[in-house]
């Protein structure tokens, strides 16, 4: 019977690990800070998306709100995707660049079937945009410039025309050429917002058949449009389209959105993202895009958009398999679904049903963020003091909340404002609807800015925790 | 002159109601466009596409080549007096069409043979930074 029960208790804690590899999850969790400090690059200093301490947050305090990095915790001194594969696919690569010395495993250009030189003619401050996504991505670990958040990662560097030049044969032969180079992850800081069929099979069959058929994560920025992403190669199940979030912490005013949007990454907006730009031959920036200088301005020196959110995933998922190589790319995708912090606040889709002859109106809506943070929706009377009442929400399920008013409300104009459940902050929405004789809404689809369909931006430090 | 107009409307519309591809199981409508408004092609590039919008407002250029997907390309070579361009990776082929003019109708023709998986031109498109 003793044996029994030892058995019993043996095979009970093996259930309960997450995975069959408990012996070297206790090995990885405890693994020290070996890695050299970051802080040792000078520009690490402005890297505000990955770096609580970066000097942006005293300079701008108000403005950069304290939670808009990704909360790394320690994990960057433990990890920097040593081992780890990168296929950067996309042009003006800058191979002679100091940051990349001794990373770049392959280069190829698609169009000609030849190695890449160093691909950027430094008379153009138009031509760096492979370079500056990299940097993000994986750029060294070495005393200069910046930090990438996978340091340790190694780079493939696979270039398209980034122009009309571009055409579906060309998208499937650089996703052909980074599986077959060994990528763990492709980063794709572009889009055609209209897939076709073949190249979307293709990626779906790098997505699940890469990296011994665990799947190679693909990620894709998910546009700079403010409008739903559409049939983009960033809504494809098997990518991780990634959006952008800026310094305040809300979805960027640009990132696009869509129920395809896998979760966000720091792009920025008017303070945007420190990088690289092409070097002179003289190892000094050419137009010193990273050089933080107010007098310059801030949107002058600086890279913004999805384009800078995709490596920066990028890089955040060749940590993940540093950590946890066997992982497979839907387990992943699971475990990233509950590893975001919701930004701002979560502010729900509001739409008002128009046209109904009743004077009780139904408003419904999308949450922001995967789940749902409770919350309370107060509408009153434009005119002071006529009426104010406040309504629980109801979830209709883990995306779709609706509200149907019980009560008949007089003619005019009535506001609307969010109210989170335990009544700590009211965020006035701004906008209004009208009750006449049939309903109308001043903006019948009230889009906020930190209102997106995706999870959230991703928590480095959660993520950590969820996959050991 | 009602009636030469009431032809060429016909015409037109005959022509704008044939070019349409497959993609994701339906049929997407293209809108032809005409060269002079396409200027960000090098002019021979630019000679050898014809020029559609999609519902979506993408601009696509549609050249003599054709992508398919399929498990029998001896099949496909054989019996639609097809040029073999190039293999990409497992059961996709960069095929030529003898004419350009025939691209957009050979590739609905080989969509809608059972016998392959996936066919439609060899898009060009405007791609964007992000």
């Amino acid at each position: 019977m003793r044996y029994a029960i030892v058995i019993f208790v043996v095979l009970f804690f093996i259930a309960c690990s997450k995975d069959g590899n408990s012996n070297t999850s206790a090995e990885e969790e405890t693994k020290e800070e070996n890695i050299a400090p970051l802080e040792d690059n000078p520009l690490f200093s402005q890297q505000w998306s990955i770096n609580p301490n970066a000097s942006l947050y005293n300079f701008y305090s108000g403005e950069l709100q304290e939670d808009a990095h990704i909360n790394p915790g320690t994990i960057l001194s433990r990890y920097d995707g040593s081992g780890m594969k990168i296929a950067i696919i996309d042009d003006g690569f800058d191979t002679n660049h100091p940051e990349f010395q001794n990373k770049i495993i392959k280069t190829i250009n698609i169009s000609s079937a030849t190695t890449i030189t160093q691909d950027v003619s430094h008379a153009s401050s138009t031509d760096y945009h492979g370079t500056a996504v990299a940097g993000i991505a994986a750029a060294a670990n070495n005393s200069i410039g910046i930090a990438g958040v996978a340091s340790g990662a190694e780079l493939i560097f696979i270039k398209i025309p980034m122009d009309s030049r571009y055409s579906d044969a060309i998208g499937i032969k650089a996703f052909d050429e980074a599986m077959s180079a060994g990528a763990d992850i492709i980063c794709c800081s572009w889009g055609t917002s209209d897939v076709s069929d073949i190249v979307k099979n293709k990626i779906i069959q790098v997505a699940t058949q890469g990296r011994a058929n665990r799947g190679t994560l693909v990620v894709f920025a998910s546009g700079n449009s403010d409008d739903l992403m559409g049939n983009d190669e960033s809504s494809i199940d098997e990518v991780l389209g990634v959006g952008s979030t800026d310094s305040e912490n809300l979805r960027s005013t640009y990132s696009s959105y869509g129920p395809k949007l896998s979760l966000m990454a720091p792009g920025g907006e008017t303070l945007g993202i420190s990088t690289l730009d092409p070097m002179g031959s003289a190892g000094v920036s050419i137009d010193e895009y990273n050089r933080y200088d107010e007098s310059r301005g801030r949107e002058a020196v600086f890279f913004t958009g999805t384009s800078a959110s995709a490596p920066l995933m990028s890089g955040v998922l060749a940590l993940v398999l540093e950590a946890k190589p066997n992982l497979t790319r839907q387990e992943l995708f699971e475990i990233l679904s509950c590893s975001t912090s919701h930004i701002g606040l979560n502010v729900p889709y509001l739409d008002i049903e128009e046209g109904s002859s009743s004077t009780t109106p139904i408003i419904t809506g999308t949450f922001g963020t995967s789940g749902y943070d409770a919350f309370k929706l107060r509408i009153s009377s434009k005119r002071a003091n006529t009426y104010s009442k406040e309504y629980n929400v109801t979830p209709i399920n883990d995306r779709e909340w609706s509200l149907f008013v019980s009560e008949s409300l007089a003619y005019g104009e009535y506001r609307i404002e969010l109210v989170e459940d335990d009544d700590s902050f009211v965020f006035a929405t701004n906008e209004s609807f009208i009750v006449d004789s049939a309903y109308r809404s001043t903006s019948n689809q009230i889009k906020r800015r930190n209102d997106f369909y995706g999870y959230g931006k991703i928590d480095l430090s959660l993520l950590f925790k969820n996959i050991f | 002159m009602r009636k030469l107009l009431f032809l060429f409307l016909s015409v037109a519309f005959a022509l704008h109601a044939e070019s349409f591809y497959y993609n994701n199981n339906q049929k997407v409508q293209l809108t032809p466009l005409p060269k002079s408004l396409v200027q960000s092609k090098s002019a021979t590039e630019g000679a050898q596409m014809e020029y559609y919008t999609t519902p979506n407002s993408t601009l696509v250029g549609i050249s003599d080549e054709i992508l398919i997907q399929t498990e029998d390309i001896e099949y496909v070579l054989k019996c639609y007096g097809v040029e073999l361009l190039a293999k990409l990776g497992n059961n996709i082929y960069l095929l030529r069409a003898k004419e350009r003019a025939q691209t957009l109708e050979l590739a609905n023709k080989l969509y809608e043979d059972e016998k392959i998986e996936l066919a439609h031109p060899n898009f060009s498109k405007e791609i964007q930074k992000r």
